[in-house]
């Protein structure tokens, strides 16, 4: 034969010889070789089995003989196998899925590790026991129609969620997937369950079942009838109200899928839709809507239409709440013509009241300067008396002369503080900013000048400017100031500190002394026109100092204060707006 | 003459030759210089598939 044809052979595939000429030398050197290998010649996929065995001619080798075998189809078939059995493995050996094999009758043959951690047992424990045996009792009841039927062949399959009793006395649940394994002779030869723990899954059904009936008995319970729609204006569900509602209206209750354009009439149609268009395009709509089911009388209605979007800000639809709100509507009339009659009130009880004040400030102006003149003759004609009769006076009636006079000049010095309050009420506010650094210091520079005593130490803090009338502040200031000297010159070291803060819109000035202060349960007096804590030998005053002060910030639209004790200083404050 | 008869007549070559055609797969033999001896019908298809 020679080499005719493998030398063809050799010189195509010239790359490979030297491998096969190796094993050839092998096996003329008297070794038997077995060995599988691809040919990529032949078919690339293909597997072949090789022998090689050496030709004896009489003890010595003569040649080799061999003996090629294509496996590929053996090959194929074995890694078919071995998926097969990976693939099996893989499934039986998944964390998620409990796989359980079972003999007709459901009594457990195997079980993989999963379906064993569920039911809390090994699979020592489990086997040859009875479906039934885990299963909650009242699923049993529910499954075994079921299994009758699986195990009879009338079905194929069928998938249930139930409960199982795990070994430990735990409930859990599982979604089961059970089906039949047969022979050639469609004969049953087991029954294979999927076991799906599905826990988390009811505990969120039941949360979400739960949260649905508290979002549904507020629904119910809301005075607004409330309605949700499809992007298709289908009802999808609605609230007992709107039940009410529709009732009331169309005298016919909608059922859930209609369209709600049924429900709205013709006259409304394109108003409605405008609506609705606006509302499905993403932004929501308010109106009032009124109607008349009984003639002559109108009832009102308070319309929201909002759109429902998912996490994507699409609109899938929109909510409808109508409340009725007749009664308000009705309520806020009678309200508003209250308020007009009540404003009126007001307005003629105010002109009235101003009217009054104006009268009394004039009687008062006019009473005090009239008594002025009169006393001014007391006064005069008491003083002629001392001077002129002086040495038939006896040194009593010279006595009683003297008291008539210092009565009259003191009471000469209220009527006085009575024009002053009454022009610090009466005189027109003239509205500027005000540096109060500057007239607080004016204003003690002039107590100093006009008090020979003065010896009060002043520190004057920061003082912010404000807007009022200056020549109102300045009598404020004179009257605190003064006051804080007067009643603490007594003092070895009297001191007066002036300060301020701001907070709330305001500006809070205060004036404290280290004088003898007074008991709080009398600063209501403090502020009265006339009113002293102190008698007149002890300090001179009138007593409307303070009332000044007072009348004068409100005229400002702020307020006064005080905070005292007995010997330890008093602190008055008043605030103004900003 | 029955199969039996003809293998009785036949050589040992014609014995070995029908023995090898009946194997499964390819069967050929070489000498110490590899030059082929013998093969069977299997080989000669073969190599006659991969040089068409």
């Amino acid at each position: 034969m020679g080499d005719s044809v493998l030398k063809p052979l050799f010189e195509k595939y010239e790359a490979d010889i030297p491998q096969w000429k190796e094993r050839y030398t092998r096996a003329l050197h008297g070794e038997r070789l077995r060995f599988e290998s691809k040919i990529e010649y032949t078919n690339p996929d293909s597997y072949w089995d090789f022998s090689f065995t050496p030709i004896f001619f009489k003890e010595q080798i003569s040649g080799v003989a061999c003996h090629v075998r294509n496996i590929t189809a053996e090959r194929k078939k074995e890694l078919e196998h071995k998926q097969s059995q990976e693939l099996f493995k893989l499934i039986a050996e998944n964390p998620l899925l409990g796989i359980v094999w079972a003999t007709p009758e459901g009594i457990m043959i195997n079980a993989n590790d999963t379906f064993c951690k569920i039911l809390e047992s090994t699979l020592v424990e489990l086997r040859d026991i009875y479906y039934g045996n885990y299963t909650f009792p009242e699923d049993l009841e529910k499954e075994k129609p079921l299994f009758e039927k699986l195990k009879k062949g009338e079905i194929e399959n069928y998938v249930l969620e139930k409960r199982y009793v795990t070994r430990r006395g735990n409930v859990k649940w599982v979604k089961v997937n059970l089906s039949t394994a047969k022979n050639k002779e469609n004969e049953i030869q087991y029954i294979t369950c999927v076991v799906q723990e599905i826990g988390e899954r009811k505990n969120a059904q039941t949360q979400l079942l739960q949260s649905e009936n508290n979002l549904r008995a507020i629904l119910d319970h809301m005075n607004a009838a409330c309605m949700l729609l499809d992007s298709e204006l289908r009802i999808v569900t609605y609230n007992k109200p709107a039940e009410k509602w529709m009732m009331r209206y169309v005298n016919y209750v909608f059922s859930e899928g209609e369209s709600v354009s049924k429900f709205i009439p013709e006259n409304y149609a394109s108003f409605a839709k405008k609506v609705l268009d606006v509302a499905m395009a993403g932004t929501p709509y308010r109106f009032t809507g009124k109607y008349s089911l009984v003639e002559d009388q109108l009832s009102y209605y308070d319309a929201r239409i909002a759109p429902v979007m998912n996490a994507d800000q699409k609109v899938l639809g929109i909510v409808v709440t109508v409340e009725e709100i007749t009664d308000e509507i009705n309520a806020q009339a009678e309200i508003k013509t209250l308020n007009q009659n009540l404003e009126a009130k007001v307005k003629a009880r105010t002109a009235q009241l101003e009217t009054s004040t104006k009268e009394m400030e004039a009687f008062t102006y006019s009473i005090s300067h009239d008594l002025r003149a009169p006393l001014r003759n007391i006064n005069g004609f008491a003083e002629i008396l001392m001077e002129d009769h002086a040495d038939i006076l006896t040194s009593e009636m010279k006595k009683n002369l003297s008291v008539i006079k210092s009565n009259a000049i003191r009471m000469g010095l209220f009527i006085d503080s009575l024009l002053e309050i009454s022009r610090s009420g009466r005189s027109a506010m003239v509205v500027n900013e005000v540096n109060m650094m500057n007239l607080v210091e004016e204003v003690v520079e002039e107590l100093k000048m006009l008090n020979n005593n003065f010896r009060a130490e002043i520190i004057i803090g920061l003082l912010p400017s404000i807007k009022g009338d200056i020549s109102l502040l300045r009598q404020v200031w004179q009257n605190l100031i003064s006051n804080a000297v007067k009643y603490s010159a007594q003092k070895q070291h009297p001191r007066v500190e002036i300060a301020a803060s701001e907070g709330d819109g305001k500006i809070h000035y205060t004036v404290k002394d280290n004088g003898i202060g007074f008991d709080m349960q009398y600063s209501h007096k403090l502020f009265g026109v006339f009113q002293r804590l102190h008698r007149d030998n002890e300090f001179e005053g009138t007593g409307v100092g303070l009332a000044i002060v007072k009348r004068i910030v409100q005229r400002h639209k702020g307020n006064v204060g005080v905070q005292s004790a007995p010997n330890a200083g008093t602190t008055f404050y008043f605030s103004l707006p900003k | 003459m029955t199969e039996e008869n003809d293998i009785m007549h036949s050589s040992p070559e014609q014995i070995l030759l029908a023995v090898i055609e009946n194997f499964d797969g390819l069967i050929y033999s070489m000498d110490k210089n590899l030059c082929l001896t013998a093969y069977n019908t299997e080989f000669k298809k073969e190599i006659q598939n991969i040089f068409g």
